[in-house]
């Protein structure tokens, strides 16, 4: 579960207006914690050639699954990392830091028979391994290299932004 | 598609939902606001019902009291004195911080019991500081007062005064409350100074309060009072009540005034007092208006206290009269005792051992007079010391007397158990002993006997059943023959029934006998002393001599002839 911060996106949005360069330094901080979980995810994806032949692109494909085949370029791109933050979510809450995996095939990938279980003709060609906890943090790529990471890149991100402060605040006192 | 992220952290922000949601509990809290005070209404309006039922019981039982009171009052023939003894008892409750409902009883008890109005109040007075002191509820002092006043002394014993009980019963009330003022001295002023007093303070003006309008509203005078002091709370609580009592007052003269004016109007418009032109002119009896005057009042209180001294004065006589019988009787005790002593001089065992301690007797033996003689005179303390003299005499360790102290201890076991466990042993003895049987002379040992043992009660039973059985037998078949022919036969068996019957009366004779057995020994001839025979002997040789056939007598050779 993410950690829940107080005045986090204010802070940032101070920075952003009064301090850019420093908002800048957070971002890039907060990054360079995002990166490394967002690099292990793409390297647990399977190539084109370790994908069941059946899901890859075809020319003459059509029906539904003519945009849900799986392409290693295209899912690789899909997964990436947002330092900025998120619009609040239905319960209210707004993400200061957020790792994506945004591609269809590369979603397919990372969810694919965390429900059902590994069965049928299609889930257990896929490869991989299902990491997480619970149902809903289980994946194959970002969250299992979330998983990997054992809080890494939480802690980074929770004290870039106390660093932002600390710095924040020596510099209104200063002024 | 559900987007797939990982959120690294997060703020609550909120949403329009939860605005709405706030929107909603906010109506809710308006809504809970508005029903909490129509809730708080009607909490407070059964509050205030249930306090005006506590104020009503309140005034009942105050009530209640007060007319006690003035029934005692009034049966004492001191009516005219109410007013003053309510100002007492009012005074009192303000001043001591008791509430009238428990001064007021205890006044009557002390009133009835004194009949006196000054020595009441002044006993009462007494009552309370005895009661701060000692910590006893007010009642009960007053209770023991009263009970002392008339010489039951017993309920003082627990005020600790240090007099004995013999002391309590021999002293006057004034001198055992003189002792028990002296020792509660200053206990009712520092009284005053502390928590627990001004609380009473408190309690009495809340509870006048609930008499008056109800405790319902002593809260509320609290908070106005300020709160912070009790005794400042108190006369709040006690001016509102006032305050509130003199609204209800000055209504009532309100609606006395509308009634006034009635009946004005109805008089003004019947020319007159419709009252007394309907009822005519009372005769006059020329009697104050006002019986309850001054004088009146002064002349039955002071009769009532004449009643009081005198039976006060016939209280301490009682008194002197008893304590004079009881010193009678000790003198006549100590008499008895002095007589019984003196009697003790002429006591043949006390003269025996007088006598002997006179003589020439050992330091043992006259240590052990010693103590006899203490013993007969009841000294226990020189007995003890001289028995323990003789003890240690005779046994210098102390063993001894350790064991002569020891004696009547439980632990101790018996020391002639022993004999208990022989008696025993002799007794089973006895109980074993065997009759022995003429037919069977070994008993059990006997071969053939199948270990049968005969005891002498058992055989003599056996045989003289037998006979009698057999009597019977022969006596039914001897009717039976002799009712036939066959006479011979009948009376051979008559014969066997009557030697059977004397069998049976033999036996049972020698079963049971009776009486003590007696000896007869009988002698033949004259039997005489050893003295007579030498003298007979002596004058038959005289009378030989004397007819000429004297008496030879050798010595050496033992012939006398």
């Amino acid at each position: 579960m993410p950690v829940k911060l107080q005045g986090a996106v204010a802070l940032r949005k101070a920075l952003a207006i009064v301090e850019p360069t420093l908002a800048k330094e957070t971002s890039k901080e907060i990054a360079s914690f995002l990166k490394p979980v967002v690099n292990n995810a793409r390297g647990f994806l399977p190539s084109n050639e370790q994908a069941p032949s059946g899901w890859l692109k075809r020319s003459n494909a059509g029906g539904r699954w003519a945009n849900r085949s799986y392409d290693y370029q295209e899912a690789r791109k899909g997964i990436t990392f947002k330092s900025s933050p998120s619009k609040p979510n239905r319960r209210g809450f707004v993400a200061l830091a957020s790792i994506f995996n945004k591609s269809a095939a590369g979603a397919i990938y990372e969810t694919a028979g965390r429900k059902s279980g590994i069965t049928g003709n299609f889930t257990p060609r896929l490869g991989g391994q299902l990491v997480g906890k619970g149902q809903k943090m289980t994946g194959r790529a970002i969250f299992r290299a979330f998983e990997d990471d054992r809080g890494k890149a939480q802690d980074g991100v929770v004290k870039a932004i106390f660093k932002a402060k600390d710095k924040f605040d020596s510099m209104k006192d200063k002024v | 598609m559900a987007d797939l992220r990982i959120d690294l952290a997060s703020e609550f922000k909120g949403k329009k939902a939860f605005k709405e949601a706030d929107k909603a509990v906010s109506g809710l809290d308006r809504a809970v606001g508005k029903l909490g005070k129509q809730f708080i209404g009607l909490f407070a309006a059964q509050k205030l019902y249930s306090y005006g039922k506590q104020s009503f019981k309140a005034f009942a039982e105050d009530e209640a009291s007060a007319r006690r009171l003035a029934t005692a009052v009034d049966n004492l023939g001191l009516s005219f004195s109410q007013t003053r003894i309510s100002d007492f008892i009012q005074n009192l409750e303000q001043s001591a911080g008791i509430v009238d409902d428990v001064l007021r009883p205890s006044f009557q008890a002390l009133l009835n019991t004194t009949g006196s109005l000054t020595k009441s109040q002044e006993l009462l007075n007494n009552a309370i500081q005895i009661s701060r002191a000692s910590g006893i509820d007010l009642a009960t002092v007053s209770q023991d007062l009263a009970n002392g006043y008339v010489g039951i002394t017993r309920g003082l014993k627990k005020y600790n005064t240090g007099l004995t009980q013999s002391e309590l019963k021999t002293k006057s009330f004034n001198e055992i409350l003189g002792v028990m003022l002296a020792k509660s001295a200053g206990a009712a002023q520092s009284y005053l100074d502390t928590t627990a007093y001004k609380m009473d303070v408190l309690t009495v003006a809340t509870d006048n309060a609930k008499e008056t309008i109800g405790k319902g509203l002593v809260d509320a005078f609290a908070r106005i009072g300020g709160g912070s002091d009790a005794k400042d709370a108190a006369k709040a609580i006690d001016n509102i009540a006032k305050a509130i009592s003199g609204v209800v007052i000055a209504l009532g003269t309100a609606i006395g005034l509308v009634e006034k004016f009635r009946k004005g109007y109805t008089n003004f418009i019947a020319g007159g007092d419709v009252n007394a032109l309907m009822a005519g002119t009372p005769a006059s009896t020329n009697r104050s208006k006002s019986p309850a005057g001054t004088a009146a009042r002064t002349a039955q209180q002071r009769a009532a206290e004449a009643a009081a001294a005198k039976r006060a004065k016939e209280l301490a006589n009682l008194t002197k009269k008893q304590v004079s019988a009881n010193k009678a009787l000790t003198a006549e005790q100590k008499k008895q005792a002095d007589l019984k002593k003196a009697g003790s001089v002429f006591d043949l065992e006390q003269i025996q051992i007088l006598a002997a301690l006179k003589g020439s007797v050992s330091e043992e033996d006259r240590t052990r007079l010693q103590a006899q003689a203490a013993i007969l005179n009841g000294n226990a303390v020189l007995a003890t010391d001289l028995t323990k003299k003789i003890l240690m005499a005779q046994d210098a360790s102390g063993g001894l007397y350790a064991y002569f102290l020891a004696i009547g201890d439980a632990k101790i076991k018996n020391p002639f158990a022993f004999l208990d466990t022989w008696l025993e042993e002799f007794m089973n003895k006895l109980n074993n002993l065997k009759f022995p049987d003429p037919n069977n002379p070994y008993g059990g040992n006997y071969p053939g006997n199948n270990g049968k043992r005969y005891t002498t009660s058992s055989v003599s039973q056996t045989v003289s059943s037998n006979a009698l059985v057999q009597d019977a037998f022969n006596a039914v078949q001897a009717f039976q023959l002799a009712s036939g022919s066959n006479a011979a036969e009948a009376a051979v068996l008559a014969l066997d029934s009557a030697r059977y019957t004397a069998l049976g009366q033999a036996y049972a004779g020698y079963r049971a006998p009776t009486g003590d057995t007696i000896i007869n020994v009988q002698v033949e001839g004259s039997v005489i002393r050893e003295q007579e025979l030498i003298d007979k002997v002596m004058a038959g040789t005289q009378l030989s001599s004397l007819s000429g056939s004297p008496s030879q007598i050798g010595r050496i050779a033992g012939m006398f002839g």
